[in-house]
């Protein structure tokens, strides 16, 4: 166990170098962008720019020539490791823990959010902090069918958005408070310690901000307007999946914000933080003389935060593209889809025969693999999958290799079991975008009923996984309550 | 043998002054030996009453801290179970999370005590499974999660001799929490861990568990590696880089052996780490008695060397008379063993008589047990003694030509060369002793005495816990005339205090400074006498300190003042630093550097805060008349506030005089073998001199016929002596300076290794050597020549 000091010693300081250089650039180019944007006349836009990065151009994923190449794999094809986190219950027994939590790994922390608020845990599950509690009328979770109902009548929130996000120890979410029409862009220090959260509603001061951290950005810039629904008896009602999978509103750094828009021509907009528009991007596909009032929208692109930087693809479109701002957007992957490709003009028109047509659907970056889905011969909707008349092509980009393979399953098993779980007989996996880590694991949100259901399944007994490491579920299975939650991170 | 035996026997007693040297000398010899074995071998007894001691390891951090790597045994709390789950290689790994003072416990309505409280998980005694439990057991000392494990004297405290399993404890701290004992550890004597109780993890409050991969000072880590581990490059690389793997953190961490944590710990360690010691102490140590023992070797070689060959024409006729060489060596042989044997018995007896005065010397607590390894040592230092010693006067002696023995009318068979050597030899060691017990000594005078930069004299250190409560604690205190001042502080100005990152703003550009923080209150300075260059002192009150605090908390610009040392402002750079900010605190002053560390450590950038929170101590001015009377009133003014806490007080002189504890041990354990060394030089210079003395007997008669005076033949023999001992003067300075500046550079403050300390050494060794040959050469220079020329 000898190991030589001087080396160590040696390896800190060129370590700290590259952090320390690192650091200095970002605060430099920062510093740069927030002395130029400062000079900026009102109104002034800069030219949006789609610009390809001649040392890393993007990647094109051959989707077209690669339908054939179908292999089997299993959960260990991909991942070594898996690590469950059992998350301490929180103190304050007044919130919830009734729905899943979507979870943000910082290099310190794992941050847990879901509609009752934003918690800090250590990396080993320890409840570190609250940094806001939300409060919400006429807004209801359905635990059974996993989905979440506002009713516009009673609405009202001071509350929080369920996505995070983070720049080194900062950690940035959106707070709104639809009473005073407050809405802003949260950050919070995490280096420095946390002074636990104050949240007595103060009569005369209703404008107090009831989450942690100072206002980043002010979304309405001074102008706040109570929220005010235009159908008051109206309700919109969302799958928790896909309530977090949205990302409304993200700073990819302190001196700008974006947001990304399906509907209407354009499809991004960079701000900078007094709201002025810095760049706006249109849509390279537009719908023209598109009259009908139904329409299909069975893709709503994606998007995705990865070590601070925002990716997205617009619906129906086929580039995925990273955002540098204030007016820069680079394409990262495109996918070659050939004869398969659906325009947004058809794709959208219910009455055209998608039969044969790929539409992009999940997509999931990780370390060495990219996990991604497709949809194909019809739109994805409950119809469709009843008759199964739709299918779902599952397949996986190997980084390294840059190879594209399709993966051998049922694709009118919309169950999405892809990963059979080899590693310990446990859940299958399939990532979402929204939980990969800062290290490009893939985390997946349990409970400790779903552990429990699972290591009693037959599917779990008869698995051939390692003994070991089926012991090790059971025993977790056996240590949690039904309402534990859980992290399970994919290595 | 019989006969060997009986000649060995008439030699002793035929010259009862060499064989009371030699004896004296073996007795000397092997006492030191014995003493030094016991102190050593308990040194090395550290750690291994645990079965895998040899597996085990302490976690170290290396971490940058300002343009410093440093390295500590503090390390995270995650690290344990992250280590455990990563490496198959690891079997068991824990932690113990310490406090910065010790809590209250208190049995149903009996006193209250403090102890010293650790938090740990259940592989504590997978690994250290040499603590023996006196009452429970391991299964399930964690059970419960209000299980608490209690040490030995914490027991006894609480429940004198009754069981104390099962019992229920209070403590009440921050909130009342209630523990049942499931069991009673025993705590050995030679371990760095020292602990009053253990609680299982599962009670580390949120509080205590912020940060986890942030706050290490109060922890330790340990991992126990399994039986057959495969240690590779690959393992130990990623093992070192473990702490970036879970943190953006640059820190490598690094395996101490769990057996090398007493004496081979070196980085700077804190009050988690008992009874760490130095492993140079142990060398400085076995050398001293290994000199001495060759002091004492080459004192009976040529003592028996020349006390033979007067006896030359007895072994002659033993030659003649059909005496094998090999029996001769044998008889030789016999004399040094019997020698050796007595002593040896002596030696022992003595041990047991000077333990005491030993420990005290050397602060240990070391025992006498017969045990088969002392018993193993002992006879094989004997053998090993009696060998060298007897082994050239054997050789030589028993290979003498009988002819040649008998022809000459006054076989001079004594080795003039040899006895030289000899002298140069003893005196080296001796001038070497004398050398280095003197530097010892003026570096012990110069730390104890240097001016620290405060006035600590009659100040009374008394940890009181208070925190919020200091305030009026002191206020009542300055009631009473004989009290002159109080000040209220973190810990004492000699424990330092917490390290710490500011961020500074010099004139735009963004850095980071490190420094020591000490929480104080306003009249510190006042009490201590620190002596304010710029600004002001704190003057900050509470109400004041918690508007701030609050500030803070609604994240407002805020505000604490704090006062800098010399070091600091020197490392901010400021032009003028008062109105600066570091951190979130304004500079208000800055005062002159003073120590508030022990003089091992250099002066370091401080910073004086003032946050009620972390006041933990009161430091009292008391009238040097009336100690008694002030300590009393103390006491009972303490009692007021806080009446189940026992009271305990030490004067700041007595904890600086505890800070050098190491240092005043190796003084005295150095002085007194330095003793050791110049009797034994005395008592080989003794033999030597009587015996050139004698063989000059008839020189020094003619001499005396021919009008030389008392003085002139005392001069003469002198001089013959002399000059080997100004030789070993020559050659035992430049090691005795080479040693000791080596030993210096454990100070970051340190006495000059001045000249004259070596002169003085070659000085006292001359004159000892003058005055032992000038008493021989007298006694025999007074003799009536008459009788000199008789003697042959």
């Amino acid at each position: 166990m000898k190991l030589n000091e001087n080396d160590l010693a040696q390896k800190i300081l060129s370590e700290e170098e590259i952090l320390a250089q690192k650091e200095e650039l970002r605060l430099k180019k920062e510093q740069e962008l927030a002395d130029s944007l400062a000079k900026l006349p009102k109104g002034f836009r800069f030219d949006a720019k789609r610009k390809i990065d001649e040392k890393n151009p993007p990647i094109i994923i051959d989707v077209a020539n690669r339908l054939d190449s179908i292999k089997y794999f299993k959960l260990s094809d991909v991942a070594q490791s898996i690590q469950y986190i059992k998350m301490q219950n929180l103190p304050d027994t007044s919130i919830s823990n009734n729905m899943l939590y979507k979870y943000h790994m910082t290099d310190k922390y794992i941050v847990a959010s879901n509609i009752y608020g934003i918690h800090l845990f250590t990396k080993n599950g320890k409840y570190q902090n609250t940094i806001i509690k939300n409060s919400w009328s006429g807004m209801k979770y359905e635990k059974k069918k996993d989905w979440i109902n506002f009713y516009f009548s009673n609405f009202g929130a001071i509350a929080a958005g369920i996505t995070v996000w983070s720049q080194g120890d900062n950690l940035y979410y959106s707070y709104q408070n639809t009473y005073t029409g407050q809405n802003y862009i949260m950050e919070v220090d995490c280096s420095k310690e946390l002074v636990a959260l104050n949240t007595t509603f103060e009569p005369e001061n209703q404008r107090k901000i009831m989450g942690m951290g100072k206002l980043s950005v002010d979304l309405n810039h001074g102008h706040d307007r109570p929220f005010k629904a235009r159908h008051p008896n109206g309700m919109n009602t969302f799958k928790r999946e896909n309530y977090y999978d949205k990302i409304n509103i993200f700073s990819p750094d302190k001196n700008t914000y974006l947001s990304q828009f399906n509907y209407g021509k354009d499809m991004l907009q960079i701000f900078n933080t007094r709201g002025e528009t810095l760049s706006s991007f249109k849509k390279l596909e537009q719908l023209k003389n598109f009259k009908q009032r139904g329409f299909r929208m069975f893709d709503r692109g994606n998007s995705y935060e990865l070590n601070g930087n925002y990716f997205f693809r617009t619906n129906y479109n086929d580039t995925i593209f990273k955002v540098i701002p204030p007016n820069i957007i680079q394409p990262k992957y495109v996918f070659h889809l050939g004869n398969h490709k659906v325009s947004i003009q058809n794709a959208m028109n219910s009455s055209f025969d998608l039969t044969g047509k790929i539409t992009p659907y999940e997509w999931a970056d990780a370390k060495y693999y990219i996990f991604m889905s497709f949809i194909k011969d019809n739109n994805l909707c409950p119809n469709s999958k009843q008759d199964k008349s739709v299918k779902l092509h599952y397949a996986i980009y190997d980084k390294q290799n840059e190879s594209l393979q399709f993966i051998k399953y049922n694709p009118t098993d919309y169950t999405v079991n892809v990963l059979q779980n080899d590693i310990d007989g446990g859940f299958s996996v399939w990532p979402k975008s929204y939980m990969i880590n800062r290290k490009g694991e893939i985390m997946i949100a349990l409970s400790g009923e779903d552990i429990k259901k699972k290591v009693s399944s037959d599917e779990f007994k008869n698995s051939t996984a390692p003994a070991v490491n089926k012991q090790k579920l059971t025993e977790l299975a056996a240590n949690c309550k039904n309402d534990d939650q859980v992290l399970m991170l994919v290595k | 043998m019989h006969y060997s035996f009986k000649i060995i026997l008439r030699l002793i007693l035929k010259k009862p002054v060499l064989s009371i040297i030699n004896f004296t000398g073996f007795t000397i010899g092997i006492l030191a030996s014995l003493l030094i074995y016991l102190w050593v071998y308990d040194q090395s007894t550290f750690e291994k009453f645990h079965s895998d001691y040899n597996r085990i390891y302490r976690v170290l951090t290396l971490s940058k801290q300002g343009e410093d790597i440093i390295k500590s045994a503090a390390s995270y709390q995650p690290i344990a179970e992250t280590m455990k789950k990563d490496y198959p290689q690891i079997e068991a790994a824990t932690y113990l999370y310490g406090s910065s003072e010790d809590s209250p416990l208190q049995f149903e309505n009996g006193k209250k005590i403090e102890a010293r409280k650790f938090y740990t998980n259940t592989d504590f005694f997978r690994i250290f499974d040499g603590f023996e439990f006196l009452e429970g057991n391991a299964e399930n000392a964690f059970k419960h999660k209000s299980n608490i494990v209690l040490s030995e004297k914490v027991a006894r405290k609480l429940f004198g001799n009754s069981p104390a399993l099962g019992k229920k404890i209070v403590s009440d701290k921050y909130s009342e929490n209630i523990y049942t004992v499931s069991a009673v550890l025993k705590i050995p004597r030679n371990t760095h861990i020292d602990f009053g109780y253990l609680l299982s993890e599962d009670n580390l409050s949120l509080h205590h568990s912020t940060n986890s991969w942030r706050d290490s000072y109060w922890i330790r880590t340990y991992i126990k590696l399994s039986a057959n581990a495969e240690i590779d490059s690959l393992f130990l690389n990623r093992i070192s880089n473990h702490v970036s793997r879970y943190s953006n953190r640059t820190d490598k961490l690094m395996f101490q052996p769990l057996s090398e944590i007493h004496l081979h710990s070196d980085y700077t360690t804190n009050m988690l780490d008992n009874k760490i010691s130095n492993y140079k102490y142990v060398v400085i140590f076995s050398a001293l008695a290994l000199l001495i023992l060759i002091m004492v070797i080459l004192n009976f070689t040529i003592l028996s060397t020349v006390s033979y060959s007067e006896q030359a024409k007895e072994i002659g006729i033993q030659k003649v008379n059909g005496a094998k060489r090999h029996s001769l060596l044998l008889q030789f042989m016999m004399n040094s063993f019997l020698q050796t044997f007595v002593a040896a018995f002596f030696a022992i007896a003595l041990a047991f008589v000077l333990l005491p005065k030993f420990n005290q010397l050397t602060g240990q607590q070391l025992q006498i047990n017969l045990s088969m390894q002392l018993i193993t040592y002992l006879f094989l230092l004997i053998v090993f003694t009696a060998i060298t010693a007897g082994l050239y006067p054997s050789i030589y002696l028993s290979k003498l030509n009988p002819v040649q023995i008998l022809k000459a009318k006054n076989y001079n068979g004594g080795n003039i060369g040899l006895m030289n050597l000899l002298i140069v030899i003893q005196f080296a060691i001796a001038i070497f002793s004398i050398s280095v017990s003197g530097v010892f000594m003026k570096q012990f005078h110069f730390i104890t005495t240097k001016d620290l930069g405060i006035n600590h004299s009659n100040m009374l250190v008394v940890p009181t816990g208070l925190w919020y409560d200091s305030n009026s604690f002191k206020n009542e205190l300055l009631q009473n005339p004989n009290i002159l001042s109080a000040s209220a502080s973190t810990y004492a100005p000699m424990y330092g205090g917490f390290r710490s990152n500011f961020v500074i703003d010099n004139n735009g550009a963004k850095d980071s400074i490190q420094a020591v923080i000490l929480h104080v209150d306003d009249e510190f300075a006042k009490n201590y006498e620190l002596k304010l260059t710029k600004g002001k002192f704190l003057n900050m009150n509470y109400s004041t300190y918690w508007e701030e605090m609050k500030k803070k908390s609604d994240d407002h610009t805020f505000s604490f003042p704090v006062v800098i040392n010399e070091s600091a402002e020197k490392l901010l750079g400021f032009e003028d630093p008062i109105g600066q900010r570091i951190g979130d605190n304004e500079i208000v002053g800055v005062v002159k550097d003073f120590h508030f560390k022990s003089l091992h450590h250099r002066i370091e950038p401080l910073v004086l805060m003032n946050s009620p929170e972390n006041i933990m101590t009161m430091n009292i001015r008391v009238s040097k008349h009336k100690r008694k009377e002030s300590i009393a009133f103390i006491r009972d003014t303490y009692k007021k506030h806080r009446e189940d806490r026992e009271f305990s007080f030490q004067f700041f002189d007595d904890l600086l005089k505890a800070e050098y504890r190491n240092e005043n041990h190796l003084k005295n354990t150095t002085k007194a073998f330095t003793i050791l060394s110049i009797i034994i030089s005395i008592l080989g210079m003794l033999g030597i001199a009587g015996f050139v003395v004698r063989q000059k007997t008839k020189e020094i008669g003619i001499r005396k016929t021919n009008g030389a005076k008392t003085y002139e033949i005392i001069q003469m023999l002198n001089l013959k002596f002399l000059k080997w001992v100004i030789v070993a003067f020559i050659l035992a300075c430049p090691i005795a300076w080479y040693v000791m500046n080596i030993w210096l550079q454990n100070f970051a403050y340190k006495t000059e290794l001045n000249w004259w300390v070596f002169a003085l050494s070659g000085i006292i060794a001359i004159g000892i050597a003058i005055i032992t040959v000038s008493w021989q050469s007298w006694r025999t220079a007074k003799r009536n020549p008459v009788e000199s020329l008789r003697y042959e």
